[in-house]
């Protein structure tokens, strides 16, 4: 293994352990820098981060997964658009919007009822 | 202070580290006093702006820079402060201790150094007093009228920043300022 894929596998395991932490700070903080990695990252850590109890932590991890791009699991965002949290509910819309064509419109139309500004800002860039 | 937000908000979206800290500067007093005014508790308050900063901080590392651009920034610290404001009274059900207004108040202390007029001084101590009773207000009076006649937003700002229809927001500042009108009236008779 190149050593550098090393030290980001070891990068890796350092944060994902750090989602377990009790300071919210340290596990968004996690979340942010396990989305610098890219696909590295397992899904399924930033899944279960999705549900976590912390509105931060919860929208750090929307962009997290808007980062992987095409991988993105769209459905699990779109859902986030519903958090009673506004900051995850910008964030998703964000997301979303910069994820283009493969976000449906839909769910971001039924966003413009409840915030027009952030509508405007995220609707999706064709 | 819509230029300095905008120039500083072209400072973070370039590189948010170097300048996060300005970002303390400028709004920590302005948020350490709306908080105060929405606790009635100076260490609850302090809290809660260290929070606000530290979960705005969070945000901007992960809002797309042209988003960073177009920030409200007082507006979204504000917001960002009142949700952990929120989350907190979730939280943590014991009542506040009334806040601090007393001449020994250190927050007071850095006020009243100034040198000022006395009507101005006198001007002040009278805000201090009356910001202790807006603490005491029930939810919702208190956000709006804290926001509208403190934070000197419009009503149409303050019902885009808590997600209320502007006519809600017209009704609470009303209601509010009467309750505070007749708070304060039965304390002036109670001083005489």
């Amino acid at each position: 293994m190149e050593p550098r894929k090393d030290e980001q596998r070891s990068t890796i395991d350092h944060w994902l352990a750090a989602l377990d932490d009790s300071d919210w700070n340290t596990r968004a903080t996690a979340v942010h820098i396990l989305g610098e990695q890219g696909e590295l990252t397992p899904l399924e850590p930033l899944l279960a981060a999705l549900q976590d109890e912390d509105e931060s932590v919860r929208a750090a991890t929307i962009r997290a997964l808007g980062k992987r791009g095409e991988h993105a699991p769209v459905d699990q965002l779109i859902v986030s658009l519903s958090d009673p949290s506004w900051m995850v509910r910008e964030m998703a819309a964000l997301t979303l919007g910069e994820l283009g064509k493969r976000a449906p419109t839909e769910p971001l139309l039924d966003l413009l009822r409840t915030s027009t500004r952030m509508f405007l800002y995220a609707r999706p860039r064709r | 202070m819509e230029q300095q937000s905008r120039d500083l908000l072209a400072l973070l979206a370039t590189d948010l580290d170097g300048h996060f800290g300005q970002v303390i500067l400028v709004y920590q007093h302005r948020l350490l006093v709306f908080a105060l005014r929405q606790t009635g508790n100076a260490q609850d308050a302090e809290d809660i702006v260290q929070e606000t900063f530290q979960r705005a901080y969070q945000a901007l590392k992960n809002y797309p820079i042209a988003r960073i651009r177009t920030l409200h920034l007082q507006q979204w610290l504000y917001k960002i402060t009142l949700n952990v404001f929120r989350n907190r009274a979730r939280r943590i059900a014991p009542p506040s201790i009334p806040l601090d207004v007393s001449e020994e108040s250190p927050l007071l202390e850095l006020e009243d150094q100034s040198g000022e007029p006395a009507a101005e001084v006198s001007r002040r101590e009278w805000k201090h007093e009356l910001e202790r009773w807006v603490a005491t207000l029930p939810e919702p009076y208190r956000e709006a009228v804290n926001l509208h006649y403190f934070e000197e937003l419009s009503l149409r700002e303050v019902a885009e920043l808590l997600n209320q229809p502007v006519g809600t927001v017209k009704t609470n500042v009303h209601h509010g300022l009467q309750l505070l009108r007749r708070t304060l009236k039965t304390q002036v008779n109670e001083w005489r």
